[in-house]
């Protein structure tokens, strides 16, 4: 009896993640192949006919190259992750260590707004923003725009973290004569790694999988990852080939990382939402 | 109250992120509720103020009703869903196991792809001159299906794709909130001779509420923002079956110019959300009482 159940359970599971698995496998199969041979037989492989031309003609097309894709996406996501870790975890150092100052309590609950906005709602107004700031079609917009819609999700991660270090150690520190950012730089930053890990892991998937704010602020001439297939491709395309070598070519990155990080990623994943 | 004074330092360590939150998150929520009182095309260099006409506006706007009406429908099943499997998922993968870890990641992994991207593989999927069709038609005596011609097969596509990137998160929360239930109660369990589905509802259930509010919060808040996953899959179609809040937010703001009346659909869109998510926490944060 139990072996059946056993044997069910791998049964059940094992269909279950085959069918999670189809469109990834469709992907990936399907990038080395030529169009004939992906409508003929769209779940084959015969490994005499793999060949990486659809990938080397479609990664690199006038209109779209891969290389170009990823430098940009690869600065903002950098950019952004480095401006989100440093600036929110001081911030949230600040706030946990000062309990008594009625402009970081108000400015706490102005926080609280950003978690449950959604981003569509404001991207007119961002607009005009960047526009008079001069700073419209720019990374540099785009990146500060970032940094401001994550404020309050990595503060309050950080801030769980912040909590449960022990203030007399930044107090004896402080008798030894270092100050806020001193303490913060060498006794605080360093223990909340776990924290600065789940800020990244999330991050680092919303800003390289974002489609709406660089599709709107980045104009028609700088592409990220995510703006470049969908315009290479277009709405309207049928040209599978194409399709299945450039989200491959997308994809490989995050999937890579996931891959050498895994461990660390699910944990991250989970403290992160738990936390904020 | 005694306020507590900043110390320089301190002030400048603060001051950076709350500039850059002020700037690009509290102005640009305030310019929204301003332009929506204005008649504003977005490039002229002045405006008038215009009262509520724009906020009335809308009710009487069919295409926006309808995407309001779209959007809740979509995001109260996809959260609904997504919990569901993810929190099935979780239990059954929980326990140490042979395996267990590879199925896990084989449920996780499509949450790591961009949604832009994975719109594209689900439409070569499932259009009409699509994978899935060749293979039907060659198995089966039909004829190719419209999968996403279709309104109601359109939308089922668009949720299971939605579910396909969604439940990993889920089950990934509970299985997190699954371990930190403690065996003691499980073995007490035993002990008593509860079933598995007593002990799921007296149990599992109840201690996972933070894991709970977790999930059905992020689920919610970010299927009223979907956007990507219809415009690849469906452009909106077919006739606007599957337009969500944010595409008509674009079309009456960016491509219809009229940055006044989109900004007005932007401040319900703002306001709907907003109270149901506090609406939601609140209801749901009542459940986790009992753990304190």
């Amino acid at each position: 009896m139990r072996k059946y159940r056993t044997l069910l359970y791998y049964i059940v599971m094992s269909l279950i993640g085959l069918l999670f698995f189809f469109p990834i496998y469709i992907t990936t199969i399907n990038a080395f192949k030529v169009k004939a041979d992906i409508i003929r037989s769209p779940l084959g492989i015969k490994l005499s006919s793999l060949t990486l031309d659809n990938l080397k003609l479609y990664g690199f097309s006038p209109s779209f190259n891969i290389i170009t894709a990823y430098f940009n996406t690869i600065v903002i996501v950098a950019l952004s992750l480095i401006g989100i870790i440093i600036l929110t975890s001081m911030l949230a150092y600040v706030m946990d260590r000062t309990t008594k100052n009625r402009w970081l309590k108000l400015f706490y609950l102005l926080m609280l707004a950003g978690l449950i906005i959604p981003p569509e709602a404001i991207l007119l107004s961002i607009v005009q923003i960047l526009k008079n700031l001069g700073l419209m079609f720019t990374f540099s917009g785009l990146i500060l725009r970032n940094i401001g819609w994550y404020i309050p999700f990595s503060t309050f991660v950080f801030v769980g973290y912040v909590k449960t270090i022990s203030k007399e150690l930044d107090e004896s520190a402080f008798l030894d004569g270092a100050g806020s950012f001193k303490i913060y730089m060498k006794i605080i930053f360093p223990l909340i790694k776990p924290a600065s890990a789940s800020v990244f892991i999330f991050c680092f998937l919303w800003v390289w999988n974002d489609f709406l704010n660089p599709l709107i602020l980045l104009g028609d001439k700088i592409y990220t990852v995510t703006i470049g297939i969908y315009r290479a491709i277009g709405q309207y395309s049928t040209a599978w080939d194409q399709i299945f070598a450039l989200v491959f070519l997308v994809s490989i990155p995050v999937l890579l990382m996931y891959l050498v990080m895994q461990k660390y990623f699910i944990a991250g994943l989970t403290a992160g939402a738990v936390k904020g | 109250m005694n306020q507590e004074k900043l110390g320089i330092q301190k002030s400048l360590m603060a001051l950076p992120s709350i500039v850059i939150y002020l700037t690009f998150m509290a102005l640009p929520i305030g310019l929204t509720v301003y332009y929506g009182f204005t008649n504003w095309n977005g490039i002229s260099p002045t405006w008038d103020i215009v009262g509520f006409k724009n906020f009335t506006r809308a009710f009487t706007d069919s295409k926006f009703i309808y995407s309001v009406r779209f959007t809740l429908f979509f995001s109260v099943i996809i959260t609904l869903l997504s919990n569901l499997f993810g929190l099935i998922f979780a239990v059954a993968l929980n326990k140490r196991r042979r395996g267990v870890n590879l199925f896990r990641s084989l449920i996780f992994i499509p949450l790591l792809i961009s949604p832009i991207a994975a719109g594209f593989v689900w439409k070569a999927l499932f259009s009409y001159d699509g994978i899935i069709n060749q293979f039907l038609v060659k198995i089966l005596p039909i004829e190719a299906v419209m999968f996403l011609g279709k309104p109601n097969l359109a939308k089922m596509i668009l949720i299971l794709f939605t579910l396909w990137q969604n439940v990993g998160f889920c089950m990934v929360i509970y299985i997190a909130g699954l371990q930190t239930i403690s065996p003691e109660f499980y073995d007490a369990a035993a002990i008593d001779g509860a079933s598995f589905l007593q002990q799921f509802k007296y149990i599992i259930f109840p201690y996972l509420a933070p894991s709970t509010t977790s999930a059905v919060l992020v689920m919610f808040t970010s299927a009223m923002r979907e956007y990507p996953r219809p415009l690849v899959l469906t452009a909106g179609g077919p006739v606007g079956q599957t337009e969500t809040l944010a595409f008509r937010i674009f079309k009456v703001g960016f491509d219809a110019n009229q940055l006044g009346y989109g900004s007005a659909l932007a401040t319900w869109v703002l306001l709907i959300t907003s109270l149901l998510s506090v609406a939601i926490s609140y209801l749901l944060r009542k459940r986790e009482a009992f753990l304190k």
